[in-house]
């Protein structure tokens, strides 16, 4: 399983939009950082401090930059895992993979894996470069007021709770292309449901809330129920729940992936 | 012992719409250990779906398949021992072809001095930095055909591996097969370049609209469609025509010579009945068959299966 997954994960930070996008990311962060420096003023009440950085959703008017950036990370793995997985089938390798290693739950499980993997390490580490890049505008063009234990504590949180929700983006992305055997039909399906479908739904059974995806996730993001949300779930609890969703279709694609001709 | 075995082995493809496609149709194959095995048959005979089989990438809807002893399930154990080259083979397009090999061979633990061995081995070591999208078809054959040797196998599964190959190319093909079987590896060639096929392979299969129509050696197959002709020149040929047909011998003229229907072993009876009427024959001989015609015989009556709904 090392052997393949090593080899899988090589191919992911071989891959073009795997690089694409951590320039991208990389171009945004410096971007944000010049932004913040240029707009921040250290004498008057604007300073850039701690809750522009990351204070949790219900922080009240802060920037709150590393969750809206958290957002966007979650889409990129969504569209990485998507990818890495359509990219076998629009070039046709898999047929080629597995005169290499036949066992094709080992296959799809070090594919979904080796997506998870780095979709949360590049989530972790451009965040942290982020977070790192905002705290020096803190602390020369703002004020350090707040950069104590705890917002580090709230940081490394985020860090470990956005990188497994990057992880589990990637790996739903992954396991929906490998379903549907196309990256664009992922993407499209996933979005729609969460975009449409589900907005719908809110709309016409309120109730229902405790059990979209879209709830669930922004709450394990934040760590802690929004001000006024109507979601009535513990962090652990949406946790559960999402892990059961990821569950049903990694499984399903794993089934399919397992039994499907490859011609 | 055999290293490929298949035992009446069906593939039916069913539509989504409904209906469906009998792509192998009860097919039995011995392939013994050494030498070059040529697996025949025209466009959509099953050849690569028999393969697909073999290699666990189509699940049979009947019958048994065997690669080194082991069933598509056990395929695991001798993977590492079987290298194979399905079709025209894919890669990742944006990668260079050493890449997308060391992606491959990595899951084996296969060294980077390996891959370039088998880069130049294939003629490739030239352009293996080069992204695949940028290789033409006879350099992709080439890739596919290192991505099969690099693992230094035992047994060696090769579907069409001339296609797209120049005639200096498909020439290097035929001489590496039999490099490769005289080292002792057993290769397993599907192609439809049959004069390539005669020179390369010591045993062929044929197959026709998903069924076996013959095996063995070629020399056997070759026997087996022979016509019981005889080649004679003689002069002048209406003369000899015209007495062979006296002596109720049955002959026809084909360009400068006359075809006799008469097993080569009676060879003494034309000659007598000529040199009886004063003609005396200049060149007397079996006629030749090449695989092509035997190929052709073969296949040509072959009936189609019948669609299974």
């Amino acid at each position: 399983m090392t052997t393949i997954l090593t080899a899988e994960i090589r191919r992911a930070l071989s891959r073009r939009l795997v690089r694409a996008l951590v320039l991208v990311a990389l171009v945004g962060i410096a971007a944000i950082a010049i932004g913040a420096w240029v707009t921040s003023d250290a004498t008057s009440a604007d300073a850039y401090s701690a809750a522009d950085i990351w204070s949790g959703v219900d922080g009240g008017g802060d920037a709150n930059t590393l969750g809206q950036t958290s957002a966007l990370f979650l889409l990129m793995g969504l569209l990485g895992g998507a990818s890495f997985l359509g990219a076998e089938y629009r070039a046709g390798t898999i047929g080629t993979l597995l005169t290499w290693e036949p066992r094709r739950f080992r296959v799809i499980t070090a594919k979904l894996l080796a997506a998870g993997l780095v979709a949360a390490a590049l989530y972790v580490v451009l965040q942290a470069v982020l977070g790192a890049a905002l705290i020096g505008v803190a602390s020369g063009a703002g004020t350090t007021d707040g950069l104590d234990a705890d917002f580090y504590a709230r940081l490394g949180g985020l860090l470990l709770r956005g990188g497994l929700l990057t992880a589990g983006c990637a790996v739903l992305g992954g396991s929906l292309a490998a379903l549907g055997k196309n990256t664009t039909a992922a993407l499209a399906i996933l979005l729609g449901y969460l975009l449409v479908v589900e907005n719908i739904l809110r709309g016409l059974r309120p109730g229902w809330h405790d059990w979209f995806v879209l709830d669930n996730l922004f709450l394990v993001l934040v760590g802690r129920p929004e001000e006024g949300s109507d979601i009535q779930r513990t962090v652990l609890a949406a946790a559960l729940l999402l892990t059961f969703y990821l569950a049903v279709i990694v499984g399903g694609s794993a089934f399919a992936f397992a039994r499907r001709d490859v011609t | 012992m055999a290293v490929i075995e298949v035992e009446g082995l069906r593939k039916v493809y069913r539509r989504l719409r409904g209906g469906s496609t009998i792509a192998l149709d009860g097919v039995d194959l011995s392939v013994p250990e050494g030498g070059v095995f040529g697996f025949l048959g025209p466009n959509g005979s099953g050849k690569t779906t028999t393969i697909r089989c073999l290699l666990g990438l189509v699940r049979a809807s009947g019958g048994r398949t065997r690669l080194l002893g082991a069933a598509p399930r056990e395929l695991r154990s001798v993977i590492g021992r079987v290298g194979s080259m399905v079709e025209t083979p894919q890669f990742f397009p944006n990668f260079s072809g050493r890449r997308n090999l060391e992606l491959l061979a990595g899951i084996d633990g296969i060294g980077r001095a390996r891959i370039g061995e088998t880069l130049d081995l294939v003629g490739l070591g030239s352009r293996a930095r080069s992204p695949f999208r940028t290789y033409s078809l006879g350099m992709k054959q080439r890739l596919g055909l290192a991505a099969a040797l690099v693992k230094q196998p035992e047994v060696l599964i090769l579907d069409e591996p001339a296609n797209g190959l120049d005639p200096a190319g498909i020439k290097e093909i035929r001489d590496l097969v039999r490099r490769l079987a005289a080292e002792g590896r057993t290769v397993f060639v599907s192609s439809h370049l049959l004069g390539e096929v005669q020179q390369m392979c010591d045993r062929v299969a044929i197959l026709a609209r998903g069924r076996l129509v013959t095996e063995g050696p070629v020399s056997e197959v070759l026997a087996h469609g022979r016509t019981s002709r005889l080649v004679v020149k003689v002069d002048p040929l209406d003369a000899a025509l015209e007495t062979l047909r006296s002596a109720e011998l049955e002959a026809t003229a084909d360009g400068d010579r006359l075809l006799v229907q008469v097993p080569p072993d009676q060879g003494a009876r034309v000659t007598e009945v000529l040199a009886a009427a004063r003609l005396y024959v200049s060149e007397l001989r079996p006629e030749e068959i090449d695989l092509e015609t035997v190929f052709l015989e073969l296949t040509e009556g072959e009936p189609a299966p019948e669609p299974a709904g």
